[in-house]
C-alpha cells in the first residue's frame, strides 16, 4: 500500500470519528492495500460515541427517563453529530452543551432544556472548584452557588424523579437554587421562596439584619431567623456564632 | 526521584472509593489518579485528594494528553497538568502513545497511532515538551489496539522503544495490553516483552478484559484473568520488583476486591526481590 502521511491519517480518522458517524468500510477504502478488518474499526466508532452517549445520559438522567428510551436515542445520535465534546480535556465536557443544543430544537417539550439546565448545573456545582469557607468574616452567599430562573417548576419536577414518580415539569415561574452542602459536598437545590431571597440579598449586598427588617416592615429577629436557616443548609455562610 | 521509584502495589482510586478506602484498615502501597478527574475541581474529587495525599503517594496518570495527536500541546492542559502533578508531589506521572484529540475536539478515546518513523518523529519532541513544562519524569503506556493503522511500517515493539530511548522517558508497562494485543493480533506476548527496554518500566498496568467476538477488548472491568498475572509473574523475572498498578474503572467492585488483587500482586513482588532485600 501507498503510505499515506501522518496529516493525511488524521483527516481521514477526523471524518470518520468526529464530522460524522461513518461505515468503517469506507474508512478501509480510503487506505488502498490496507488490509483493516472493519469489525475491528466498527469498535473505535462505537466507542467515541459512547463515551458521548454514556456520559451525557449519566449527567442527564431525569431528561432521559422523561423523553422515554426511544426519544432519548434518537435525540442523541443529533446530539453526537454536533461534536459535543469540545476542547474540555474532562470526561464530562462532552455532556456541558446538552441544555443550548436542547433549547435550539423546536420539536422537543418546551420543559426539556430548562430541566437539562438544572441538571447540568447539579454537576456544575458538585465540581465547582470553588473552597467553601466555613469560617467567614461576614455572612457570604455559598460561593458554587448557582441561580437560574425558568418558567417551569424544574425543582418539584426533579424531585418527583429523584422519588421515583417522574413527570414533567409544570409552568410556572421558578428561581432554582443550587449549592453545594460544605458539611457532606453533595449538592442542594431548591426554588428559592422570599426567605432563601432574603438570605442571599443580606449575603451579597452586605445588608444589616436590622436595616433588612425596616426596609421589610418585619421583626429583625424574624430576618435573623431566616439568614440562620439559610446558614445551616450552607446556602449562605456566616461567621461564627452567626447561624 | 527517578522515573523508577519502587512504590510497591497500588490501585486506582475512583469516587466509588472515597470514603470506604479513607475508612478501610487495609491499605494499598500507592493510589493513582486519572489527572483529568482532579484538574481544576473542587468539592468530594478535592477532598478525597487532599485526604489520601497525607497517606499514600499519588500518581497522575492522564488519557488526554494527546500526545500522538495533530493538534498542537493544550497550553491549559499542560498548566493544570503541571499544577497537579505539584500538588501531588508525584514523582513522576504518565499517559498513553495514542492521539486522542481532532480538529480541536477531545474524544475521550485512546486511538492507536501507525508504527513509522513519522510517528516517532512526531511524538519524541512532544513527550519532550512535556517533560519540560512539568518538570518530573514522564512514563508512556502501551495502549491496547485493535487494528494496525494504515501507513504501519514497523512493529509496535519497535516503535515503543524508539520513542521511550530517543525521548528518554520511561514505560508504563501495561501487561494487560502486552497480552490483549498479543491475542488480537497473534503473537507472543513474552517475546514481545523481551524486545522492550525493560530497563526503563517506572511501573505496570494490571487490568482485566473481556472477550468479544470481534476482539479481545480491554474493558478494566474485572479481574486480573490468570494469563496477565502469568505474564506479570514472566516481566517480574525479567525486572525484579517494579511498582504495580490494579486499574479497575467500570463496573467497580467492593473496594476489598480491588485490594484482594493488589495484594496478589505485592505477594509477586516480594517473591521477585532478590533474597534479603525489600521491595
Ligand atoms: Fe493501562
Amino acid at each position: 500500500m501507498t503510505s499515506p502521511s501522518l496529516a493525511e491519517f488524521f483527516s481521514t480518522m477526523e471524518r470518520f470519528l468526529v464530522e460524522r458517524p461513518r461505515e468503517p468500510t469506507w474508512l478501509v477504502e480510503r487506505f488502498p492495500g490496507w488490509k483493516a478488518r472493519p469489525e475491528r474499526l466498527a469498535i473505535y466508532g462505537r466507542f467515541v460515541e459512547g463515551h458521548v452517549r454514556r456520559v451525557t445520559a449519566s449527567v442527564y438522567p431525569a431528561c432521559r427517563e422523561l423523553l422515554g428510551e426511544e426519544r432519548w436515542d434518537s435525540l442523541l445520535a443529533d446530539y453526537y453529530l454536533t461534536r459535543p465534546a469540545g476542547e474540555d480535556p474532562r470526561i464530562n465536557g462532552c455532556a456541558r452543551s446538552f441544555p443550548d443544543f436542547l433549547a435550539e430544537r423546536e420539536d422537543l417539550p418546551e420543559w426539556l432544556a430548562p430541566l437539562a439546565t438544572f441538571e447540568r448545573a447539579k454537576l456544575e456545582v458538585y465540581y465547582h472548584p470553588a473552597r467553601i469557607p466555613l469560617q467567614p468574616e461576614h455572612l457570604v452567599p455559598n460561593p458554587t452557588l448557582e441561580a437560574f430562573e425558568s418558567s417551569w417548576l424544574v425543582c418539584q419536577a426533579y424531585a418527583r424523579f429523584r422519588r421515583g414518580a417522574a413527570t414533567p415539569p409544570e409552568p410556572g415561574d421558578e428561581i432554582a437554587l443550587l449549592w453545594r452542602s460544605p458539611r457532606t459536598r453533595f449538592v442542594c437545590w431548591r426554588a428559592a421562596s422570599p426567605r432563601e431571597l432574603l438570605a442571599l440579598k443580606l449575603a451579597v449586598e452586605g445588608i444589616s439584619v436590622e436595616a433588612a427588617a425596616a426596609a421589610g416592615g418585619v421583626a429583625p429577629a424574624d430576618v435573623r431567623e431566616a439568614v440562620a436557616a439559610c446558614a445551616r443548609e450552607g446556602l449562605v455562610l456566616a461567621p461564627a456564632g452567626e447561624a | 526521584m527517578s522515573s523508577t521509584t519502587l512504590l510497591g502495589a497500588g490501585i486506582g482510586l475512583r469516587r466509588e472509593f472515597f470514603e470506604d478506602l479513607l475508612a478501610s484498615e487495609r491499605r494499598p502501597d500507592w493510589l493513582e489518579i486519572v489527572s483529568e478527574n482532579f484538574m481544576g475541581v473542587g468539592g468530594r474529587s478535592r477532598w478525597a485528594l487532599e485526604e489520601c495525599l497525607g497517606r499514600w503517594p499519588v500518581i497522575p496518570h492522564g488519557v488526554n494528553l494527546n500526545i500522538g495527536g495533530p493538534d498542537p500541546l493544550d497550553e491549559a492542559y499542560l498548566e493544570g497538568l503541571s499544577e497537579l502533578v505539584r500538588r501531588t508531589d508525584a514523582p513522576f506521572f504518565s499517559d498513553h502513545f495514542c492521539y486522542s484529540r481532532l480538529g480541536g475536539v477531545y474524544l475521550h478515546e485512546l486511538l492507536p497511532l501507525p508504527f513509522n518513523e513519522e510517528v516517532i518523529a512526531h511524538v519524541v519532541p512532544r513527550i519532550r515538551a512535556v517533560r519540560d513544562r512539568v518538570g518530573r519524569p514522564f512514563l508512556l503506556e502501551n495502549p491496547s489496539y485493535y487494528e494496525v493503522m494504515p501507513g504501519s511500517t514497523l512493529d509496535e515493539a519497535e516503535v515503543l522503544t524508539r520513542i521511550v530511548e530517543e525521548a528518554d522517558c520511561g514505560l508504563l508497562l501495561d501487561v494487560n495490553n502486552v497480552y490483549v494485543n498479543a491475542q488480537n493480533h497473534g503473537y507472543d506476548p513474552v517475546a514481545f516483552l523481551d524486545r522492550l527496554p525493560l530497563e526503563r518500566v517506572g511501573y505496570v498496568h494490571l487490568a482485566g478484559h473481556t472477550p468479544e467476538p470481534e476482539a479481545i477488548i480491554d474493558t478494566h472491568g474485572a479481574a486480573v484473568p490468570e494469563p496477565v498475572w502469568d505474564l506479570f509473574a514472566a516481566l517480574l523475572e525479567r525486572t525484579g520488583p517494579v511498582s504495580a498498578l490494579v486499574e479497575w474503572d467500570h463496573d467497580i467492585p467492593p473496594l476489598d476486591v480491588v485490594l484482594d488483587q493488589a495484594d496478589r500482586a505485592r505477594a509477586l513482588l516480594t517473591a521477585a526481590a532478590p533474597a534479603g532485600a525489600e521491595s
